[in-house]
């Protein structure tokens, strides 16, 4: 795992991702889940331009069944933007750094 | 700016082989990606026609792998969305999300994408029933019932795929045999968990907040059938990548690029290469041939148009 994104689970969702003080960006994938590992290179680029302004997140669908049910995804990649706790927008398949920047402007305003 | 001898567009098969030809020889190489390596052969969970791999090779490792052997000998990528080529003969201009590139030769690779079935519900459920990608999304179908729309390699190979996680698959497709290849033909008719629904397309996706059911219709007796589904995933066909050149390159009427047996397109110094051409088989085989053809037909052109240039 690249050094600023961080490694979700049921036991810190809550302090890493509810109660953070940064806006969030939550990407959900699986380890089979080929899209997932192409967008990856696109999300660490971003973790890296926007550290400090913006939380980087993963959360392994495989490993994490109840988070993944909870929120009912369906489909990954899917990614949340989170500010203040709730989630602002969402995205789901692979898309291009550009459209990824234009939903961050939403949680960064 | 200093200009580049060859950029490819794209980092499949095709252009990653473009990208080690070139800069095997020497040529400065950049080669453009907007979603990361890969292509299409990256959701291809097993490739079993590749030679060389005798018992078979995952999509995206081969993509892998194929970007390592590029950049071994000097090509350099850049993670970048392509918005147009322009001319500056005798140079060809890239214009991009992350600014203009200056370049002796273009190589097209941007491949294709799959196509929608364009009915109604199919959006508004994507991501909640509505999938594209088995191998990603199978693991949310445990003891389902899924419908899988297409009779193509993609399709059948797929459908055979989610009968791992599913109750039961049921494959729609329009006509009334298969398109796939007999070995994926054989292993789908002995699956016990799938079975097929012939001569019928989906006309729509209804559901709550996911699926829930399909209505289809039957083409030979025009009646529409209701069918409950937990989810539906779609594999009929692709269309290709060529939004940026329709105005500038030579298309068939499917939108794929025009070439002749040295890569070239209508436009001296650009080539195509893989699925974005016009071509009978789009396999992984065949796009690194293209790729590796263009390159070096490119050289020859560098060679010629750019004699004291040479970087």
């Amino acid at each position: 795992m690249l050094e600023g994104i961080i490694e979700i689970t049921k036991e810190n969702f809550n302090q890493e991702v509810l109660r953070s003080n940064l806006p969030v960006l939550v990407d959900f994938w699986g380890p089979r889940c080929i899209p997932c590992k192409r967008l990856m290179p696109i999300f660490e680029e971003l973790a890296a331009d926007y550290a400090g302004r913006v939380k980087f997140c993963k959360i392994n669908t495989a490993e994490n069944r109840s988070l993944t049910q909870q929120f009912n995804v369906m489909s990954i990649p899917t990614l949340h933007f989170y500010k203040a706790g709730t989630i602002r927008d969402t995205v789901r398949g692979l898309v291009s750094r550009e459209e990824l920047e234009e939903r961050l402007k939403i949680i960064l305003d | 700016m200093q200009p580049y001898d060859v950029i490819i567009i794209g980092a499949g098969p095709a252009g990653l082989t473009s990208a080690l030809y070139s800069a095997r020889s020497k040529l400065n190489t950049l080669y453009l990606e907007n979603l990361g390596v890969g292509g299409q052969v990256a959701a291809t969970d097993e490739i079993e026609n590749y030679p060389g791999f005798s018992r078979g090779i995952n999509g995206f490792d081969l993509s892998l792998q194929m970007e390592e052997q590029a950049q071994r000998f000097g090509a350099k990528p850049l993670l970048a969305k392509v918005l147009s080529l322009e001319l500056a003969d005798p140079y060809r201009i890239v214009k991009t999300t992350k600014g203009d590139f200056i370049s002796k030769i273009i190589i097209i690779a941007s491949g294709a994408a799959p196509k929608s079935l364009n009915c109604p519900g199919e959006l508004a459920f994507r991501a909640h029933g509505v999938s594209y990608c088995a191998t990603c999304d199978g693991p949310f179908y445990e003891d389902a019932n899924i419908i899988v729309v297409g009779g193509g390699n993609s399709a059948v190979e797929e459908a055979c795929y989610l009968t791992k996680f599913a109750n039961k698959v049921s494959l729609v497709h329009r006509r009334d045999a298969l398109r796939a290849t007999k070995i994926i033909q054989e292993r789908a008719l002995t699956n016990s968990k799938l079975e097929f629904i012939w001569n019928t397309v989906i006309q729509e996706i209804r559901g709550e907040t996911t699926v829930n059911k399909v209505i289809l219709k039957n083409l030979q007796t025009d009646q529409f059938i209701e069918m409950p589904t937990d989810g539906i995933f779609i594999y009929v066909g692709n269309e290709p990548n060529t939004l940026f050149v329709k105005d500038l390159i030579e298309l068939t009427q499917e939108g794929y690029i025009e070439t002749d047996e040295f890569m070239r397109t209508s436009i001296p110094g650009i080539y195509a290469v893989g699925d974005v051409r016009h071509k009978l088989l789009r396999q992984v085989v065949t796009a690194v041939s293209d790729g590796a053809i263009a390159a070096y037909h490119g050289e020859k052109y560098i060679e010629e148009y750019f004699p004291e240039k040479r970087n």
